[in-house]
C-alpha cells in the first residue's frame, strides 16, 4: 500500500510532490500533465514525460523546492549543465532575476522542469483558483485547465497548437461521455 | 527508387520548406465553454483520485520503450 511520507510511493511525481508538500514549497502543476489530470478515461490522457511545475518568484520557496528534489535524489540542472553550488540565497536570487527554469531529474527519464513563468498568468492567481487532485494518497495542487490552454494559446509554439487541436478532440470524447 | 518514393521524398521537401505557424492562437468561445464544462465534471471534482492517470502514462511510456523495430 503506498504511503504519503515520501517513501514506498509507486510513482516518482507523487513522492516528489510529497517532498515538495514536506519542504513547504509552493508550487502549481501546469502543462500537457496539468491537463491531463483533467482527463476522464485513458482515451483522453496525452502520452508526456515533462512534468511542468510553476513556482512562485520567491527565494525561499524556491530554495525549499530544490532540498525537496535532492531529497527525492534528483539531480538540478540549470540548461545542459548541473546547477551551481553552492544552492543558496544568492544563486535562488539570480535564478529568479533571470525567470530561468532549473530542471530536476534522475536521468533515467523522469524529468520535472521548475518554471518560474506561465504565459499570460501570474502565480498568484493560479494558484488561488487551483484545483487539487490525489495520486497515491498525494495531494496535488493542478492549475485549471482553463489556465492550461490559455497559457498555450498565449505561445502558439508548433508543439502547442498540435497540442491544442488534439486536446480539442478530447473535450469532444469527454463531453460526450466516450472519453 | 521507385516513383511512389521520389514523389514521398519530395513531399517531404517541400513540407520541410513551409513555415511553420507559431505565435498566439486565439481560442473560439466554443472551445473555451467546452474547457469550462470539463472542469466541472463529477470526475474532476476537488480532492478527485487521479492515480489512474499517472498509471496510464507510464504503462505507455513503458510500452513504448519496449518496442522494437522488426523490418
Amino acid at each position: 500500500m503506498p504511503c504519503a511520507n515520501g517513501e514506498g510511493l509507486l510513482d516518482p511525481f507523487p513522492s516528489l510532490v510529497a517532498s515538495l508538500h514536506r519542504h513547504a514549497a509552493r508550487f502549481v502543476l501546469i502543462g500537457v500533465w496539468g491537463a491531463n489530470f483533467h482527463a476522464t478515461s485513458a482515451d483522453t490522457v496525452f502520452t508526456t514525460q515533462d512534468h511542468d511545475v510553476l513556482l512562485p518568484l520567491d527565494a525561499d520557496n524556491l530554495l525549499n523546492a530544490w532540498r525537496a528534489c535532492e531529497q527525492e535524489g534528483l539531480a538540478l540542472q540549470a540548461g545542459v549543465e548541473p546547477l551551481d553550488v553552492p544552492r543558496d540565497r544568492v544563486l535562488a536570487d539570480a535564478i529568479l532575476q533571470r525567470r530561468a527554469a532549473v530542471r530536476a531529474t534522475d536521468g533515467r527519464g523522469f524529468d520535472v522542469d521548475l518554471t518560474l513563468v506561465m504565459a499570460g498568468f501570474g502565480f498568484e492567481e493560479i494558484w488561488r483558483e487551483r484545483r487539487t487532485f490525489v495520486v497515491d494518497d498525494v495531494e496535488i495542487p493542478v492549475a485549471r485547465l482553463t489556465h492550461i490552454v490559455r497559457s498555450k494559446a498565449a505561445v502558439g509554439r508548433e508543439k502547442d497548437r498540435l497540442f491544442l487541436a488534439t486536446h480539442a478532440e478530447a473535450l469532444k470524447a469527454m463531453l460526450n461521455g466516450d472519453g | 527508387m521507385t516513383n511512389s518514393a521520389t514523389r514521398a521524398r519530395e513531399i517531404l521537401d517541400e513540407l520541410s520548406r513551409t513555415p511553420v505557424p507559431t505565435g498566439p492562437v486565439e481560442l473560439s468561445q466554443a472551445y473555451l465553454r467546452a474547457v469550462e464544462r470539463v472542469e466541472k465534471l463529477p470526475v474532476n471534482r476537488a480532492r478527485a483520485d487521479k492515480t489512474w492517470v499517472i498509471r496510464i502514462v507510464r504503462e505507455s511510456a513503458e510500452l513504448f520503450a519496449r518496442a522494437v523495430r522488426k523490418r
